[in-house]
């Protein structure tokens, strides 16, 4: 491309070449990060639930807290890489979908800063940790789903929605019984391949698709 | 009535750049380099002309080899986009009738 005068046509043509370009470049490498917090809670969760058979004894889920330094470290580790490689625009999308995965992260990041102000100057019990499996639970199910809606990706959308619905049971089922027990790990395994291991397959298959 | 045309931006290069630029909040150097199929050098100078417009700004992330310019539209660069837009219409009116 030169800098030569074009005609009105050409004008118009090139505006919208561009533009439809551009929307096209969404969200690459998104997906990864989606793959990175879900295969990891996946695995923490099978994880506690085998060693809490194999030792027959509690306190295992304690494990869980391995989750966010082992998860920000390597999401960095992937977004430093991928950043490498795509040297792509900053969208308005991407922006929004940042904003929102941070707005969660902090609701979690500061129950779980309050449970431990809580155990440290003896407030509660540990049973106020349990919360946090239950914000696990349905957080990223509510991120999944406005990325879906942000990204207008109804696969997405469907699977944030329904991780949100297996967060709803375990909700009901804690404010019933009050305990948590081992097999609560099995169904957030679940839960967490529905709300982002499937969908972070999903937009790295739409990315790779888009830039055939 | 056929309304007269930004100069500045009826030019292929400068016109490409600022229609990438409509569409996201930032897009640096090498992006718009291979998304225009630009050379550098020509490319430069246009950014310098629509940065000395106020139609985009320019900052410059890191430095040594490793900097990036990066490049993002300003209220005047939308506005003056816009006002393009409607006066390219103008062009195409009457056509459909």
């Amino acid at each position: 491309m030169e800098e030569k005068r074009i005609n009105e046509q050409e004008s118009l043509e090139l505006i919208t070449r561009m533009i439809s370009q551009t929307k096209q470049e969404s969200a690459i490498g998104s997906g990864n990060v989606f793959l990175v917090w879900g295969y990891l809670c996946t695995f923490m969760s099978l994880a506690v639930f085998a060693i809490t058979l194999v030792t027959k004894g509690g306190g295992w889920g304690w494990l869980y807290l391995a989750i966010p330094l082992l998860g920000f470290a390597i999401a960095a580790i992937v977004a430093r890489r991928t950043s490498k490689k795509y040297n792509g625009p900053t969208t308005y999308q991407g922006k929004s979908i940042n904003a929102i995965w941070g707005v969660l992260s902090s609701l979690f990041g500061a129950y779980a800063s309050i449970c431990l102000v809580s155990t440290i100057f003896n407030w509660g019990d540990a049973h106020v940790w349990s919360g946090m499996f239950l914000l696990g639970l349905l957080l990223p199910g509510i991120g999944t789903y406005a990325t879906g809606v942000i990204l207008k990706e109804g696969q997405v959308q469907s699977c944030g929605l329904t991780g949100c619905i297996i967060g709803l049971f375990f909700l009901r089922e804690f404010c019933n019984s009050s305990a948590i027990s081992p097999s609560w790990c099995l169904g957030m395994a679940l839960a967490m391949v529905i709300s982002l291991v499937i969908p972070g397959h999903i937009l790295n298959a739409k990315a790779k698709q888009a830039n055939s | 009535m056929m309304q007269e045309l930004d100069p500045l931006l009826h030019s292929q290069l400068r016109l490409a750049v600022m229609s990438i630029l409509l569409g996201v909040e930032q897009a640096d150097f090498v992006y718009l380099k291979e998304k225009t199929e630009s050379t550098a050098g020509n490319l430069s100078v246009q950014l310098e002309k629509l940065a000395a417009a106020g139609y985009i700004s320019k900052e410059t992330d890191g430095s040594g080899a490793k900097a990036r310019t990066i490049c993002r539209m300003t209220d005047t660069g939308r506005a003056a986009m816009q006002a393009y837009v409607d006066a390219l219409k103008t062009y195409f009116t009457g056509l459909n009738q």
